[in-house]
């Protein structure tokens, strides 16, 4: 156990017991409005239950990661965020989740503003494939009816591409499409993409899952600085790799095969890892089970 | 096929297993497919497919040319008999290979047929050729634009239609009502053409001839709308719009296959940054569809140009004419329509002429399908969102993409 801060790139891959990344404020002051908070909330597939009762506060400028075996309902958690879990026939929601105190699913409220509000980074990177690099970044910020003039669209494009990384890589081609970029760097540009709509917490479904070693340790490079700017939330398969970038750890696991997915354990990551309170959370980092 | 296909031994019935179970998304996707093919049933634009497609594609190129070699895979049941198996595989082959050369050879007897007896046709003098016409050229020429303006005037009321319809059903339409629509639609694709005739000549014309001087009154300063409108109604635009109805369902149902392909990646992508709905089909449906729709257009375009029976009906012709307006009661007749009507009294070198126009109408047809393909091909080659499964090298990729995309 050290108490200086480590970077990443000091980090063994696979180190467990250690507290890998610097700890920060653990739980969120009690009197704030956390970024987002989840009450009770439940979301089903045509009336079957993905996951149920979750109640969790998420802190500001952190990284959350949510891990739990196959089938127990954090992606659908994640997509309830930003309502994007309702795109999908006979999907359903229960209980309240609210973005900086306001509830997403109260009544009158728009999806379309709330999806303004939180940018969302996917298991594979899907950048608009007739767009060029420069488009693909400001689509989002399009989208808000920005009148961007060039100089702004172009600082705009910059400071994004800048803050998800790939401004050095990209910089001499952005007109290119952006379907010629690599995979890596296809999701970096999906991430300054997100970035460059100014969301107030970013969502990442499984980030890296999709690609190599070398381009997942360039996103997660990525993520410690993000922290210092965003409230992070991350659905990931790979504990290490939670266990490397989140501030807290949230495990979620169904009871049973067709039993929805509950939130087990939400604690600091350090915790979660090294002493979990739950046997069925100590299971699954031990990897018994999932 | 090479001498040593032919002696391989017949290939035992592959287990299908393997394909099926990637298809759900078993495979290298792992947990997230199974995850979305449990708990997300009824959803959109299904990821299913598009990664079942992947990986398929995957297969095959992993594969290649070995795919017939199904032998190798893992059997479970008994192989059959081997000396029925040869027997099957040898007639199997014969028919298809059969098939194959068939269209070939009756595309090329046409084409054959169009050839020889359209030439004499072509040093054909005065008196000689139907509707007086004194060489072959001054008789060919009115009516090869006479097709290719009625198509491009329905082509170009046709598409943007035809892709609204299928932006509607893909992407507007709830989801049960969807499969209403598009048997409607293909159903329309169905109705033979002397029924769009016999309505456009009593139903359609009619009507549009009360239109017909508003229209000239209004739009009478461009010349497509300036002269006389005619009293009928039966003029070129009523034609042209009589096409259209027929093409509608062709490039609509067309677009609808492409649209409803659109990879859900590239959907989400969008309705996550905050697009409503139509911007969603802006950022997302709309680009990866164009050249199906394209496609599309072109297949309707052919439909178009060899459209016979009803043109010839709706359409009141005058002999020789080339113009661009549109309302007039004197039009350009098109190919098709002046062989239907002429060949029941042509006699000598009229039929051979006739034959040559049917020349020039198969080289156009020809040159429209052609394009088509050019078309159409990108999309098989084309970049999958999400990189990783067949991505192109970045230079071909910018180049490609670069132009004209």
């Amino acid at each position: 156990m050290t108490q200086q801060p480590l970077t990443l790139e000091q980090l063994e891959p696979l180190e467990l017991q250690a507290p890998v990344v610097a700890p920060r404020r653990p739980s969120p002051a009690p009197t704030a409005t956390p970024p987002l908070r989840m009450t009770d909330f439940s979301a089903s597939y045509a009336g079957r239950p993905a996951v149920a009762g979750v109640t969790l506060d998420i802190p500001a400028q952190s990284v959350t990661a949510f891990i739990g075996p196959s089938g127990c309902g954090k992606s659908t958690l994640l997509r309830s965020i930003n309502r994007l879990h309702e795109t999908i026939p006979q999907a359903t929601t229960a209980g309240r989740i609210e973005l900086h105190g306001e509830d997403v699913y109260g009544p009158g409220v728009d999806p379309v503003v709330v999806r303004q509000r939180v940018g969302m980074v996917f298991q594979r990177a899907n950048p608009f494939p007739a767009m060029s690099i420069r488009d693909n970044v400001l689509a989002g910020a399009k989208l808000r009816r920005q009148r961007l003039s060039k100089t702004a669209a172009a600082e705009l494009a910059e400071s994004a591409l800048r803050a998800a990384n790939l401004w050095d890589e990209v910089k001499d081609r952005l007109r290119q499409p952006g379907a010629g970029l690599s995979g890596g760097q296809q999701q970096r540009l999906c991430i300054a993409r997100a970035i460059a709509a100014q969301p107030e917490i970013i969502l990442m479904d499984e980030p890296c899952s999709a690609l190599d070693p070398i381009s997942t340790l360039a996103i997660e490079e990525l993520m410690a600085t993000l922290r210092r700017d965003y409230t992070v939330v991350i659905v990931t398969h790979n504990m290490q790799q939670a266990a490397r970038i989140s501030d807290q750890t949230a495990f979620f696991s169904a009871s049973a095969l067709r039993q929805p997915g509950r939130l087990i354990e939400y604690d600091d990551t350090t915790t979660v890892f090294s002493h979990p309170g739950e046997q069925a959370t100590a299971d699954y980092i031990a990897g018994r089970f999932g | 096929m090479t001498a040593e296909d032919r002696r391989r031994p017949p290939a035992p019935p592959a287990d299908p297993r393997p394909i099926s179970a990637l298809g759900r998304g078993d495979g290298p996707e792992g947990e997230h497919g199974a995850e979305a093919g449990q708990s997300r049933p009824d959803q959109g634009l299904s990821s299913e497919r598009t990664l079942g497609l992947e990986q398929v594609l995957s297969l095959e190129q992993a594969l290649g040319p070995e795919l017939p070699s199904l032998g190798r895979w893992p059997q479970t049941g008994p192989s059959p008999a081997p000396g029925a198996g040869r027997w099957a595989e040898t007639t199997a082959r014969r028919l298809v290979t059969g098939a194959g050369g068939l269209i070939v050879a009756v595309l090329a007897s046409v084409a054959l047929f169009l050839l020889a007896q359209g030439w004499p046709a072509l040093g054909a003098g005065a008196g000689q050729l139907p509707a007086g016409a004194t060489d072959f050229w001054s008789l060919a020429w009115p009516l090869a634009f006479g097709s290719i303006w009625a198509s491009a005037l329905a082509l170009l009321l046709a598409a943007p239609l035809a892709t609204a319809i299928a932006l509607f059903t893909v992407h507007y339409l709830p989801r049960r009502w969807r499969p209403l629509l598009s048997t409607a639609i293909d159903l329309l694709a169905a109705v033979p053409s002397v029924i769009y005739g016999l309505w456009g000549l009593m139903v359609f014309a009619p009507l549009v001839a009360h239109l017909y001087p508003w229209l000239n009154a209004q739009l009478g300063w461009l010349p497509f709308f300036a002269g006389r409108p005619s009293a009928t109604g039966r003029t070129i635009l009523t034609a042209a719009l009589v096409l259209a109805v027929m093409i509608v369902p062709i490039i609509a149902a067309v677009a609808r296959e492409v649209m409803a392909q659109t990879p859900v990646g590239s959907i989400e992508a969008a309705v996550a940054l905050g697009a409503t709905r139509w911007e969603t089909a802006r950022l997302a449906v709309l680009p990866w569809s164009r050249s199906g729709i394209v496609a599309g257009s072109m297949l309707g375009l052919g439909r178009a140009l060899g459209e016979t029976m009803a043109v010839a009906m709706v359409l009141s012709p005058t002999p020789f004419w080339v113009s661009l307006r549109l309302l007039e009661s004197t039009n350009p007749n098109t190919v098709s329509a002046f062989i239907a009507q002429t060949f029941p009294e042509a006699h000598g070198l009229q039929v051979n002429s006739l034959i040559a126009l049917g020349l020039i109408l198969f080289a156009l047809t020809f040159v429209v399908n052609a394009l088509a393909r050019r078309v159409a091909r990108p999309r098989t080659v084309r970049e999958r969102p999400g990189g990783g499964l067949g991505r192109r090298r970045p230079a071909l990729a910018g180049a490609s993409l670069g132009s004209g995309r």
